[in-house]
């Protein structure tokens, strides 16, 4: 590609009238570079809103738009029934969609633990599939809900402890209350802390649980060895072997793997960002994963249903960031880099040789 | 914000009476506005003011939002007129005032940590353009504007939009020379760049940015 070539392309794209072809060809272009510093500036700076600082206050913003607000605010205007923080949690996540359902009390939807299950006015938060979340408990503990998830918990948090129990995964900032530890349970494995932010994905059609701590420190309790407590401390990560799924995998290959692997995180360097978190960015990572994950992923991402005929395909391993791109956009790129092909019929894609 | 979100915003508006769009698209420009709404009034509660009365109408008649094809070509232009109109009983106004008055900058939290370094030496360089060139460059570069639009909006030719970007891109390009190795061998062979109707396209490109 020569340069008059490339410079169409970055125009097209600042200008938002680039084709999914021509973004494909520019990926294509970019990731042949040995040397793309200038590109990757020229990306941060497309990509890079411009602040006004220091001369511009939010409070400003916020008792202009006030007034604003108060002018428009005759009868003939309706107020619709958006949450009003959607604006401010656009910045980190969009949200498609999230249902909340209120259960009244004693939701038990996991029968385990010595841990007391969480009484009173229980929560429920869900997300569907394709779709993600964000919730700020009644302890100012804030939660990022990945798609297919479901979060419970107590309205009124016990006097001696914060519990949610999560099926899915959720990433977690946790208000610090030494008094009160936050308990994260899930069907595996219960996450204890104080004041931390950590990612735990624990999908129940999942092989593995997976806890990744970013700062603090928080402490593991398997469900299968109650004894046994394993400390986390920051950017490590934890991967257990699901109880449930040890038995039904018996014959695969993967029977060997350890039940427990302690791991350090890989941090990106230059953003010091890591894979386990991307998704509250609204970015999938992919890293040497075979192509039936990233699939499952996707399904969780994008609320498809994905079948894989070729079993070779399905074993097939690759790597990739997709930050705010559609289904489509993703498939095309993956379909260029594992060769197949897809046909995508309603809401099911099949994946072929 | 992307050119689409916008989009969703303004069809929020216009279709479901959205006061949450509303105050989203609010926002987003508000900054922008005002800083050019002062640059006209000189006074910031009155740049304020004409932001505010833009926005009253915006609201007014959201139900023909989806009309307009460049809403913050719109935007700028209606802020113009009603600044105009709070100065226009006190003095006539040279458009040559018509400029940034406050301090930009790119520093994000979310951006990269490599990209930040040069992102800060880009706002040092563009803080330090004069009023007008930085009001261009960011009509073009945030605001995304045609050269046509800023050339109508601020009553200048769209020649003299060209001239002031290739300020801006001159200031931009020092930075990035430092930094950018790639860049540098481009600008140092500056005499090639002239003859070179790619590497002059090239330059073109930053001018945009």
């Amino acid at each position: 590609m020569n340069k008059a070539k490339l410079l169409e392309l970055l125009l097209k794209k600042k200008s938002g009238n680039i084709t999914m072809s021509e973004q494909l060809e520019l990926t294509r272009f970019l990731s042949e570079q040995e040397s793309i510093e200038i590109i990757s500036e020229i990306n941060i700076i497309l990509n890079t809103p411009l602040n006004f600082d220091e001369s511009v206050k939010t409070e400003d913003i916020d008792s202009s738009i006030e007034r604003v607000l108060k002018k428009i605010d005759h009868p003939g205007i309706r107020n619709i029934n958006r949450p009003a923080k959607v604006g401010r949690i656009r910045r980190t996540i969009s949200i498609a969609a999230a249902a909340i359902v209120l259960i009244v009390a004693g939701y038990y939807l996991w029968n385990n633990g010595n841990e007391p299950s969480p009484k009173g006015i229980a929560s429920v938060k869900s997300t569907k599939k394709g779709t993600k979340s964000t919730l700020t408990l009644p302890d100012g503990t804030k939660v990022w809900i990945n798609s297919d998830s479901k979060i419970i918990y107590d309205e009124l948090f016990d006097q001696s402890t914060r519990v949610v129990e999560l099926s899915g995964e959720a990433f977690f900032d946790v208000a610090h209350d030494k008094k009160r530890p936050f308990i994260v349970r899930t069907k595996n494995i219960d996450v204890k802390v104080l004041g931390t932010v950590f990612n735990v994905r624990a999908y129940p059609a999942e092989r593995n649980t997976q806890a990744t701590l970013l700062s603090g420190s928080i402490e593991m309790h398997l469900k299968t060895q109650k004894d046994r407590v394993i400390l986390l401390k920051p950017n490590e990560k934890i991967v257990v072997k699901n109880f449930n799924t040890v038995q039904k995998k018996v014959g695969d290959i993967n029977l060997e793997e350890p039940e427990i692997i302690l791991t350090k995180v890989i941090q990106n360097p230059t953003d010091s960002s890591t894979a386990e978190t991307r998704w509250v960015k609204n970015t999938i990572v992919f890293s040497n994963d075979e192509l039936k994950n990233i699939a499952h992923t996707l399904e969780q991402w994008y609320g498809y249903k994905i079948n894989i005929t070729d079993k070779k395909l399905k074993e097939k391993r690759l790597s990739g960031v997709f930050e705010n791109k559609s289904i489509s956009e993703v498939l095309e790129a993956l379909k260029l880099v594992a060769e197949f092909d897809y046909r995508m019929v309603g809401d099911t894609i099949t994946i072929i040789k | 914000m992307e050119q689409q979100e916008i989009i969703q915003l303004l069809n929020a508006i216009g279709e479901q009476d959205d006061t949450v769009a509303f105050t989203g698209l609010y926002k987003y420009y508000f900054s922008g506005l005002v800083s050019f709404a002062h640059s006209i009034v000189k006074d910031r509660p009155f740049a304020e003011q004409a932001v505010e009365n833009v926005f009253v109408r915006l609201w007014q008649n959201r139900k023909t939002l989806l009309t307009i094809k460049n809403i913050s070509h719109y935007l700028y232009v209606s802020v113009k007129h009603e600044s105009l109109n709070f100065v226009s009983r006190q003095k006539s106004i040279h458009y040559e005032e018509f400029g940034d008055d406050f301090m930009v900058t790119y520093s994000n939290a979310e951006t990269l940590t490599i990209g930040n370094e040069n992102l800060m030496k880009i706002s040092f360089a563009i803080n330090s353009l004069p009023p007008r060139c930085k009001l261009i460059f960011r009509l073009v570069k945030e605001e995304r504007l045609k050269y046509s639009e800023v050339a109508q909006l601020l009553e200048i030719s769209i020649k003299t939009v060209e001239a002031q970007l290739t300020i801006a891109l001159e200031k931009i390009s020092g930075v990035l020379q430092i930094t950018l190795p790639e860049y540098h061998i481009y600008y140092k062979n500056k005499k090639s760049i002239k003859k070179n109707p790619t590497f002059k396209g090239f330059r073109k490109a930053l001018c945009l940015l």
